[in-house]
């Protein structure tokens, strides 16, 4: 199995997802993409985090963002 | 990736040390039992995670600067501990991990034992231009999870004993949490348990404007709470299942080929309590004998005798001589006197007279012995009668003592096949060996009821909570006030429910997959033809090895057995989850013995060609293996005290 390299392209991009979690979450949103991509980016914050953090707060945030960006998409 | 080299300064015994690890061949130390082998562990893990797990009793007591350094430093010093661990990437990146930490020294003693700064973490990252970039602390920390994550870190540096017991004490959890954490599962559980916490917060909000609603989410909560007591009981109801199986499985083997001394010995006791019965019996029936013998055989002489006697009076009877029908002695009274019964005189050489003596001659029993014999005609023929039933009686008493005695020896010959069966073998240990596969027997039935009963409640908590949850989400929507929150909530619980089936998903398919994996790789390095069937992980994560013969084994496999299948298993989990570091391995042939450990030694040599292996060896377990290790293929190296407190790393 591969591993992939982060995406986000911070400096701490270097850590890897299992291929096997990106690959299935995609099929599993596939329709609504916009989870998708939710979804993948909180596994790569969450893998830079090992320790414990304020997720909530940024999660909220990313909620946020994900419903703005799916609204934006639906008015264009 | 790849360790190029550990560089070791003032940590433990090791005051100045760098230990090379090399491609493609067998790293091996060698160390005696104190030396500190073990702390070459205890180094990677405090160098990657801060953290030594595992220190002996007597290095526990000991400060974690090296001894020398702290007796060779003058008054006030400060002295630091480093560690370095170089690895290459497969694109030939340098990675430099590094932790250090600072002491204050005081006339050769440790001014406080907790150093006198928190230690620094960094890590070296080499550029395209073959500048290094650092990372600092948290900055740095991402960087371990790439080499080796914490998580995972017991897959690739531990102690031989833990391959030994991984599977004699393993539980289907613990393999499921080994797959868990080694293929990132736990990234995805814990963003998984984050989205679940932010969509109790959107809850908790909503409540706050709603009663009804708080009420809800306050019984969710405690709903939640049963579940988890609940669940936390399953885990330990199925870790009881699986010591209870393997155990089972063990004493099992133990017993296999074995007499059954427990069901001999019953089947013993049950012959020696009929043999007493048999006994009793048989001198019964001899003393019957016996008695019938004294009682009838003084008769018995006489058969003849009274045969005759009886004979002589039924021929006296047949002639009509018995009883008379005349009185002999009357007769002789009538011829003495010469009268006749009736008065008249009988004349001498009369008629009468030559009449009465004709009768007289023709009687020739007396009344009274004619009596006599008939009296005893009738206890003749009584006892007569007595004697030919004797015979009869003494027939049927005489085979019904040999039936019995033949019961006897039946009986006696079964004892002694019994003995002879059990002959040699220690009875009190097999009996005891029974008892415990009983007991286990019964530990299993009773966690295997238990199961049932739990999981039947866990069926109801999540039924309730899907329930509630879906009334909580309807109470939500139906309040306009609340859409925003319904917004977020809404999407942040599609989210869940992608990421939940993402997970359900994935964890079967890398639980079959491991499965194949280990299975592959158990065969690949097996050296015993046609002994092992089969090798599965089943849907709970239980592991078993089908011996060819059909029966479960694992229980029973040899120590270098099970060596190799905690092995194939971690090797599969290396496989599947991507990671491919380097293992080490400290003391991985003390639980094997026999020819196991001449194919454990050869297996290892198999596969540093493909990895990266480092072997922490006594030199009595190398002694031992050491002609299976060709130069070619292995590199020596040997830890030697210097003085009392310092070892160095030499080439053997």
């Amino acid at each position: 199995m591969k591993l992939k390299k982060s995406y986000g392209g911070n400096n701490l991009g270097n850590n890897k997802i299992n291929e096997k979690i990106i690959n299935m979450i995609r099929e599993k949103a596939k329709d609504n993409e916009l989870i998708g991509d939710f979804l993948i980016e909180l596994l790569y914050h969450e893998n830079e985090h090992p320790n414990r953090w304020k997720y909530k707060k940024f999660y909220k945030r990313k909620i946020k963002k994900f419903i703005e960006k799916g609204d934006s998409k639906n008015e264009d | 990736m790849r360790i190029e080299k550990i560089k070791l300064h003032n940590y433990r015994q090791y005051r100045d040390v760098e230990i090379p690890f090399y491609n493609e061949k067998l790293n091996i130390c060698i160390g005696k039992m104190g030396i500190g082998k073990t702390n070459i562990l205890n180094a990677i893990n405090w160098c990657l995670y801060g953290e030594e797990p595992y220190l002996s009793m007597e290095s526990k007591g000991l400060p974690i600067l090296n001894l020398a350094t702290i007796e060779n430093s003058e008054n006030v010093e400060s002295r630091s501990i480093k560690i370095e661990i170089w690895v290459t990437t497969d694109d030939n990146q340098k990675i430099i991990f590094e932790r250090k930490v600072r002491f204050l020294i005081y006339d050769g003693k440790i001014k406080n034992p907790v150093a006198a700064e928190s230690p620094h973490f960094e890590v070296k990252i080499s550029n395209k231009e073959g500048n290094f970039e650092i990372f600092k602390d948290e900055d740095a920390k991402p960087y371990i999870e790439r080499f080796v994550p914490r998580g995972t870190k017991e897959f690739f540096f531990f102690d031989g004993e833990r391959l030994d017991k991984y599977f004699r004490e393993a539980t289907a959890e613990k393999i499921k949490h080994s797959i868990f954490q080694i293929c990132q599962m736990n990234l995805l559980e814990k963003v998984k348990e984050n989205l679940e916490n932010v969509i109790k917060d959107y809850k908790r909000e909503a409540g706050k404007n709603n009663p009804e609603i708080d009420a809800k989410n306050k019984k969710l909560e405690d709903i939640r709470k049963s579940l988890k007591d609940c669940k936390s009981q399953i885990s330990k109801v199925n870790e009881q299942i699986v010591i209870a199986k393997n155990k089972k499985e063990e004493y099992n083997e133990k017993l296999r080929g074995l007499p059954d001394t427990v069901k001999l010995q019953k089947r013993k006791n049950i012959l020696q309590e009929r043999k007493k019965e048999k006994e009793i019996y048989l001198d019964t029936k001899k003393d019957n004998k016996h008695d019938i013998l004294f009682e009838i055989g003084k008769n018995l002489m006489l058969f003849e005798s009274i045969k005759n006697s009886i004979s002589i009076i039924e021929e006296k009877e047949r002639k009509k001589e018995i009883p008379p029908t005349i009185d002999r002695n009357l007769l002789k009274h009538l011829l003495e006197n010469n009268k006749c019964i009736c008065g008249r005189q009988i004349e001498v050489g009369s008629q009468e007279e030559e009449k009465l003596n004709e009768l007289l001659k023709g009687i020739k029993l007396s009344s009274f012995i004619s009596r006599e014999l008939l009296h005893m005609k009738n206890p003749l023929i009584s006892i007569h009668d007595e004697i030919k039933q004797f015979k009869i009686k003494t027939k049927e008493i005489t085979e019904e003592i040999s039936r019995y005695q033949k019961e006897l020896d039946d009986i006696n010959t079964e004892i002694s096949q019994i003995d002879n069966e059990l002959g040699g073998f220690d009875i009190e240990k097999i009996r005891m060996w029974h008892q415990a596969y009983q007991d286990f027997e019964k530990i299993y039935s009773e966690n295997h009821a238990k199961l049932i009963i739990f999981n039947g409640e866990k069926e109801g908590y999540l039924n309730d909570i899907e329930n509630l949850e879906n009334e909580i989400d309807n109470d939500i929507k139906k309040k306009k006030i609340l859409e925003q929150i319904r917004c977020y909530h809404d999407f942040s619980k599609k989210a869940y429910n992608v990421l939940k089936n993402t997970k359900d998903t994935i964890m079967d398919e890398i639980r079959k997959e491991v499965a194949i994996e280990t299975k592959r790789i158990f065969f690949d390095l097996m050296w015993k033809e046609k002994t092992f069937e089969d090798v599965t992980i089943n849907e709970d994560y239980n592991i078993s090895v089908t011996h060819v013969m059909g029966y479960e084994c694992l229980g029973s496999i040899s120590g270098g057995e099970r060596e190799i299948l905690a092995l194939s298993f971690t090797l599969a989990l290396h496989k599947i989850s991507g990671f491919d570091s380097p293992i080490i391995i400290d003391r991985p042939l003390t639980m094997v013995s026999g020819e196991s450990r001449e194919y454990v030694a050869k297996i290892f040599l198999e596969l540093a060609l493909e990895r990266q292996i480092m072997l922490l060896l006594t030199p009595d377990e190398f002694k031992d293996v050491r002609k299976f290790w060709s130069n070619d293929f292995c590199n020596f190296k040997e830890i030697r005290l210097v003085g009392e407190r310092e070892v160095k790393l030499e080439a053997l």
